[in-house]
């Protein structure tokens, strides 16, 4: 590598570079400030501002620092006179233009234009032609606009194509009449599209919910996380007084990069909804009475006392390690075994052989290193919409084969080595066939518990390609990965293949057969050698697990026997003890929950955002913080440990749950629950927890004597529901954020059954018809027909956590359509 | 991921046939090179260009729909509204301004009742806004009325070459 | 020397000397003003309480920049703000704590929009102590009111500004 560094010198001073790193790059590395406005580390050189103009000696004229590679011996002056008077130059140029307009600009303050107007710009131009003004466009709920302060940068711009993979902003025109819009006037469709906000370096792309609310010298960042996906993005809250006004990433290269999704940046939106529950609420002769905490947390005892053997609780995984590992103590010290957050899964069979936790089985850094990557089920483009763009980074610039098989086409925009769309029942058809073929190409027994399943199957001729990938694998090419060596990374495996990794997708817990599907694709793991994962459902799926928010697990993630193995949280308790969920839109049988709940004879709900369901059959309602008002700890989907500190303090009288629940635990008179901190909860916890190592492959818990797979029921005559979360419904707080609802894919957006125009014809659906009828164990709800041939024949897909799907059954299930 | 859209909606056969002679001369992973030829056989059919159709150019190409509005718009050989039949570009650069193009600028929209960048309300003339110099200095003043140079004018000229178009 | 010094003093020379001076002002042009009849003339720059101005057509002048709130040395100003109908941004809420400020003038000088201004009027009182918070409502009414002297001052000044 020595020959590939060389030396020059910037400002007489003497910097060591690698041979084609450009100008601005060692530059920044040195600390020698240029300045620069359509430069930016993420993303492609344009070089089109020419605001980096230095001196180069022996070229005639100054140079971009940001388009020029360095050479060995160069001589550069950033700030000699040549240099700064092309910087001025420059400068005035852009300023001609520039509206004067920073007093009611909301970059006012944290502008790149302003800063460096401050050293490069003059009193006085030159130009005394009027400026320009242009219209504005309307890129929908989240992105406000003022084109007139564009300075064509263009970083909005390489940013959708080079990043989000779906260019909706071009320059269109030229010279005095170029402009950055949409061209044909539509809302920006993509997850990430906010983020041309904080790279727009002037006030022409800002955050409209923030919109004039705020000067940036008088928020206050805290640091924070996003809560809405698997992930755990990195953010800042920016707090104005008790309020939170707007969410900014923060910089963390190993999880968000320098990214953050809509979801996470306008969830905040939702903190202040008007469905917000701010006192404790008590039921008094079927009236709601508002009533203070003691006599609250009286009745909430006395019904947690009442029957603790008839008591079912619902958890959300959205809750921090802290409440969850607190609510299985406080239940299970009182009595209640059957606790579940797996509202959402649909088959909890054979837990024996389940992971610790789901999660990725590697770290986020790692996948740009594979391969080869099997994702099995709906591709993660809108439910975690930052993985989609580490998957799309890692095929575009490593080369990473994506083999993706879908149940519904989720529109990646990354290349994909293959790209099959499959019934659900067919992707375990496939699944197996693959799995029997690598077992048979190798020679080896089927499992006993697998052999009624593999033996039926078949390969498909689609999967052969794959097949000969997985036969790839190599027990030889398991290396150790563990690249980034953060302290704060509890569990990380210690090995995994380099080459491959197989992933279940997080919606696929909404399968009939998940247990099947998971089993198959850890066989296939196994004897392909490569890693393979479960990407966790919701932000805390994975901590819920170690906390022991599950019945079949105790608080560190060892097994626990439990009494009641077929009662799973769906079956009929006489009181129930709900934690955060919102029971028509956070289970996979909203209908059946809420039926539950009316045959029960005591609810007591801990609740930010009651839902219809909690106001009319619950009995005590408490209020909780949710978002920022709380401090926690997060297991993301790498398995990283990360915890924030409240930023805000939560409305009313409404309290942290961890609060609430030791409380709860100390009335009880439980033993140990004098906590202070959560800081004191979560080292108890972690200490309880395995230390970290390899993720182990559930094949290995396969054993002759388990209980053998069923093999599934067959699907293919009829219309099979297959559904998935809605990518604006995961929790109370983005089911509230009006800007984020206003979306293409939200709420209403989604709210729509989507059908194979073939299928629509089969079932006599006349082409001009636009709505539809559909119906699943006699309950029938209206809902908007999409025609689309990314579904299966056989198929229709609905939202889940969306009213609109609120009234119907299972998340799966045959229906009939009208 | 499909790159490309192969069934063209939207695109007429005779369209179509002519792009594919195009993307014939090129590597087949750069079909972005054929987009100039594609939107000046689209605009001779048409006269202009709707987004319809640079939409069904974009999904024929592979290529983002907002890269064809960019090309589009950036060149005024486009033109992406309704003109008239005939394309009058009367060169106004140096050469021809010395030797008398305003004169000419000014006599052509005397005569048809309109100012630059407008079309005459029978649909017959589109009189196009600053055309940069075309490269007939030697014959200044010209116009290029559709695609033939016609040089030396005069406002007597300009008269007779109007009335010889229908 | 001493017999110089004993008539002075036998004399009373310095009493009247003294008395020159007593019936010198008595019969001088008077200076006293008859506060609160009369008053002093005041600088065009003086510093009193302050007032919200508007356009001529009515309009506020305030554009919510908070310029004066983050300049304020005494913390004495409050400002919310938030995009109005019109999509213009506006104050919801402009205090001024009457009790905090010091009367620097900083916020008239930070103001872009000459909105913020501090009126010659330095006679007030308040009945109620929450009265001292000064509401946008109050400074927009109280800039209507003076108006002519606030323009009148503001054009004094103009030469030096």
């Amino acid at each position: 590598m020595t020959e590939d560094v060389i030396e020059l010198s910037i400002n007489d001073r003497v910097c060591r570079a690698r041979k084609g790193e450009l100008l601005i790059e060692v530059a920044d590395r040195e600390g020698i400030a240029i300045p620069r406005f359509c430069y930016h580390k993420k993303l492609a050189i344009a070089a089109n501002c020419r605001m980096c103009l230095v001196e180069v000696e022996k070229s005639q004229k100054p140079l971009p620092a940001c388009a020029t590679p360095v050479m060995a011996g160069m001589k550069v002056y950033t700030a000699s006179p040549k240099a700064r008077a092309a910087q001025k130059a420059t400068m005035e140029f852009l300023l001609i233009n520039h509206p004067l307009d920073c007093p009611v600009c909301d970059q006012g303050g944290e502008c790149e234009l302003q800063d460096v107007a401050q050293g490069y710009g003059a009193g006085l131009s030159h130009y005394r032609e009027a400026k320009r003004a242009v219209c504005n466009e309307d890129l929908g709920p989240l992105i406000a606009t003022e084109m007139t302060r564009c300075i064509h940068c263009t970083r909005c711009v390489r940013f959708g194509s080079e990043i989000a993979g779906l260019r909706e902003l071009g320059a269109t025109g030229r010279s005095e009449f170029m402009r950055i819009g949409t061209f044909v006037a539509h809302t920006l469709a993509h997850e990430l599209s906010a983020n041309v906000i904080d790279l727009c370096p002037v006030g022409a792309l800002t955050a409209k919910p923030s919109k004039d609310r705020y000067r940036p010298w008088e928020l206050r960042a805290q640091p924070g996380l996003g809560l809405h996906d698997s992930l755990g993005s990195h953010l800042y809250w920016h707090t104005l007084g008790a309020e939170v006004m707007r969410v900014v990433p923060r910089a963390c290269e190993a999880i968000n990069e320098i990214w953050l999704s809509d979801r996470d940046r306008f969830a905040y939106t939702g903190l202040h909804s008007a469905e917000r529950l701010h006192h404790p609420m008590i039921r008094r002769q079927g009236e709601w009475q508002r009533c203070d905490w003691d006599t609250a947390l009286e009745a909430t005892l006395e019904i947690l006392r009442a029957e603790p053997a008839q008591s079912q609780a619902w958890l959300s995984p959205q809750q921090p390690l802290e409440s969850l590992y607190l609510a299985q103590k406080l239940l299970r010290g009182m009595g209640i075994e059957r606790l579940e957050h797996r509202l959402s899964q649909t088959d909890l069979r054979h837990p024996e052989h389940e992971a610790p936790y789901p999660s990725l089985g590697m770290a986020l850094d790692d996948i740009a290193g594979l391969e080869q990557l099997l994702w099995l089920g709906p591709g993660p483009r809108q439910d975690q919409p930052l993985l989609h763009h580490r998957l799309r980074q890692a095929a575009l610039h490593h080369d990473t084969q994506i083999w993706l098989l879908e149940t519904y086409n989720t529109q990646p925009l990354h290349p994909l080595a293959a790209h099959h769309i499959v019934h659900p029942s067919g992707l375990v058809e496939r699944l197996a066939g693959l799995t029997r073929a690598l077992l048979d190409a190798q020679g080896v027994a089927y499992p006993a518990a697998l052999a009624e399943v593999l033996g039926r199957a078949v390969l498909h001729k689609d999967d052969e390609a794959v097949l000969a990938v997985l036969c790839l694998g190599a027990p030889e090419r398991r290396v150790a990965l563990g690249s980034s060596g953060d302290p704060s990374m509890d569990s990380k495996p210690a090995e995994y293949n380099s080459a491959l990794l197989i992933l279940l997708s997080s919606q696929l817990t909404l399968h009939p057969d998940y247990s099947l599907l998971r089993a198959l694709a850890s066989v296939l793991a196994e004897h392909s050698h490569s890693a393979w994962g479960e990407v966790p459902s919701h932000a805390n799926s994975a901590g819920a697990y170690l906390a022991g928010a599950v019945r079949h697990r105790q608080a560190g993630g060892a097994a626990r026997p439990c009494a009641s193995e077929t009662a799973g949280w769906e079956a009929p308790a006489k009181r129930y003890f709900i934690l955060d969920v919102e029971p028509e839109r956070d289970t996979a049988y909203p209908a059946l929950a809420r039926q539950r709940l009316r045959e029960a004879r005591s609810v007591v709900a801990l609740s930010a955002y009651p839902s219809q369901a909690l106001w009319d059959h619950a009995d005590v309602l408490l209020p909780i913080a949710v978002g920022p008002e709380s401090s926690g700890t997060w297991v993301n989907a790498e398995g990283r440990w990360q915890s924030m500190a409240g930023a805000i303090p939560p409305p009313g009288e409404a309290r942290p749950a961890w609060k609430v629940l030791r409380v709860l635990g100390t009335l009880a008179g439980l033993a140990n629950f004098d906590y202070h901190s959560p800081q004191q909860l979560r080292e108890e916890l972690a200490a309880l927890c395995p230390p970290p190592g390899p993720r182990p492959n559930p094949y290995l818990l396969l054993n002759a004597t388990d209980t053998p797979y069923a093999c599934p029921a067959d699907t293919r005559r009829g219309l099979w529901r297959q559904s998935y979360r809605a990518p604006l419904g995961s929790d109370g707080m983005v089911r509230r954020a009006a800007p984020l609802q206003a979306l293409p894919y939200g709420e209403a957006g989604v709210s729509v059954a989507r059908l194979h125009p073939d299928e629509a014809k089969h079932h006599g659906i006349p082409a001009s018809q636009t709505r539809i009828e559909v119906r699943q164990d006699g309950m029938v709800v209206d809902l908007t027909l999409q025609r689309d041939p990314g579904v299966p024949l056989g198929s229709i897909v609905l939202p889940l956590g969306v009213k609109a799907t609120a009234a119907l059954g299972p998340a799966y299930g045959l229906v009939d359509v009208r | 991921m499909k790159a490309h859209d192969d069934t063209a909606p939207g695109l007429s056969p005779g369209l179509r046939a002519e792009i594919d002679a195009w993307l014939s001369r090129y590597p087949e992973d750069r079909r972005q090179s054929a987009l100039l030829a594609a939107l000046r056989a689209a605009q001779h059919e048409h006269g202009h260009l709707e987004v319809a159709q640079m939409d069904a150019i974009a999904a024929y190409l592979g290529i983002p729909a907002v890269a064809v509005y960019e090309v589009a718009s950036f060149y005024s050989m486009y033109t992406l509204k309704p003109v008239g039949k005939h394309t009058l570009a009367v060169c106004t650069n140096i050469s021809c301004m010395l030797r008398g193009a305003s004169e000419i600028v000014a006599h052509l929209e005397q005569r048809l009742g309109i100012k630059l960048g407008e079309s005459t309300p029978d649909g017959r003339f589109y009189l196009k806004r600053e055309e940069e110099c075309l490269a007939g200095c030697c014959g200044a003043p010209m116009m290029q009325v559709d695609h033939v140079y016609h040089e030396h004018l005069t406002p007597q000229r300009v008269d007779q070459i109007l009335d010889s178009l229908e | 020397m001493h017999i110089r010094h004993f008539f002075k003093s036998f004399l009373l020379w310095e009493l009247f000397q003294g008395l020159r001076l007593t019936g010198r002002y008595l019969f001088a042009r008077k200076i006293t003003v008859q506060y609160p009849e009369e008053s002093t003339p005041l600088s065009p720059r003086f510093r009193g309480r302050h007032a919200l101005r508007r356009y001529p057509n009515g309009e506020e002048r305030c554009i919510a920049c908070k310029l004066c709130e983050a300049v304020c040395p005494a913390l004495a100003i409050t400002i919310e703000s938030t995009t109005r109908d019109d999509g213009t941004r506006r104050t919801t809420r402009y205090d001024i704590d009457l009790f905090k400020c010091i009367y620097c003038g900083f916020c008239e000088e930070a103001c872009p929009v000459d909105s913020i201004v501090e009126t010659q009027v330095f006679a007030y009182d308040f009945k109620q102590r929450q009265d001292a918070i000064q509401t946008k409502a109050m400074l927009l009414a109280y800039g209507d009111e003076h108006e002519t002297a606030i323009q009148h001052a503001r054009t004094l000044d103009a030469p030096y500004r």
